[in-house]
């Protein structure tokens, strides 16, 4: 979870930099766990999935995050995982929202996406991968 | 069943009151922090379908022993009135009785239809929230 604190007038903020840290060294794991698959690596003839889509998983997570406690959002880091097909899944599961996004191998392809907030806001689309942050930051400004 | 064909089954009707099970995979866990809950990634399909056993036929064990590699995998379980609600568009998933007797005779393959593409990132999403851990995975 992100670190905060609060100000004396009560307001929370997010202290930045052990998050930023946290993020970083959490991105490296997950990104060990999912490059190290190898050949075959569910026994059914799973391949090995591109760095460059772990690159662009990596990426729009980063920035997402950053963006929002920025703005004093508190969202934590997703889960990163291994999709179908060579796709990268980004799962957020919190008490406030779930969110999940397939970034798929062909950078190609869109981007589908499910999220439902605890007050049943829901959005699903499928949009260009350079729309991510546009659609999302907004989106999880009003689940909080 | 085929007289002169000992190991061909009738195609049956799946009652919603029924359960299937699915093997999951150790790998597929990876990065994941909520060792009660079901990944998204567990919910592939091919252009078929998403594989899975009916209960009527098998139970967990026999499940998780037709896996490659028994030892690796995990089983889940859904109930097929459950599966069945969850809709997108104008369609809703369906599961479907599909005995089969390639690589191994299997009276209780059956499989959901409409994950495919298998990018439907809100079916999946749906699928977590019925899907329950039977077995765990053994390592």
């Amino acid at each position: 979870m992100v670190e905060t604190g609060v100000f004396p007038n009560g307001n929370i903020k997010i202290n930045l930099l052990p998050a930023i840290n946290n993020l970083s060294v959490t991105l490296s794991k997950y990104k060990e766990g999912i490059l190290t698959l190898g050949e075959n690596w569910d026994d059914d003839g799973g391949k090995p999935y591109q760095i460059t889509t772990w690159d662009r998983a990596e990426s729009f997570v980063g920035e997402l995050l950053i963006r929002l406690w920025l703005d004093n959002i508190s969202v934590p880091i997703p889960s990163i995982l291994p999709g179908p097909g060579g796709s990268i899944d980004v799962d957020w599961e919190t008490d406030a929202f779930k969110l999940l996004v397939n970034v798929p191998e062909d950078p190609t392809e869109l981007v589908n996406l499910f999220g439902e907030g605890v007050k049943r806001q829901e959005i699903e689309i499928t949009i260009e991968y350079d729309e991510l942050i546009a659609v999302l930051l907004p989106w999880l400004k009003t689940i909080h | 069943m085929v007289k002169n064909n000992p190991l061909r089954f009738d195609v049956e009707d799946i009652p919603d009151e029924d359960e299937v099970f699915r093997n999951v995979h150790v790998n597929l866990l990876r990065n994941w922090a909520f060792p009660d809950k079901i990944p998204p990634n567990v919910f592939m399909s091919d252009e078929d379908g998403m594989s899975c056993d009916w209960a009527k036929y098998s139970t967990p064990q026999m499940t998780q022993e037709r896996a490659r590699c028994p030892e690796k995998n995990g089983v889940i379980q859904m109930n097929v009135g459950a599966t069945r609600s969850i809709k997108f568009g104008e369609s809703a998933l369906d599961v479907k009785h599909d005995p089969i007797e390639h690589p191994q005779p299997n009276r209780a393959h059956s499989l959901v239809i409409g994950i495919h593409p298998p990018n439907k990132a809100k079916i999946r999403s749906k699928l977590q929230e019925i899907a329950q851990w039977i077995l765990s995975p053994l390592i």
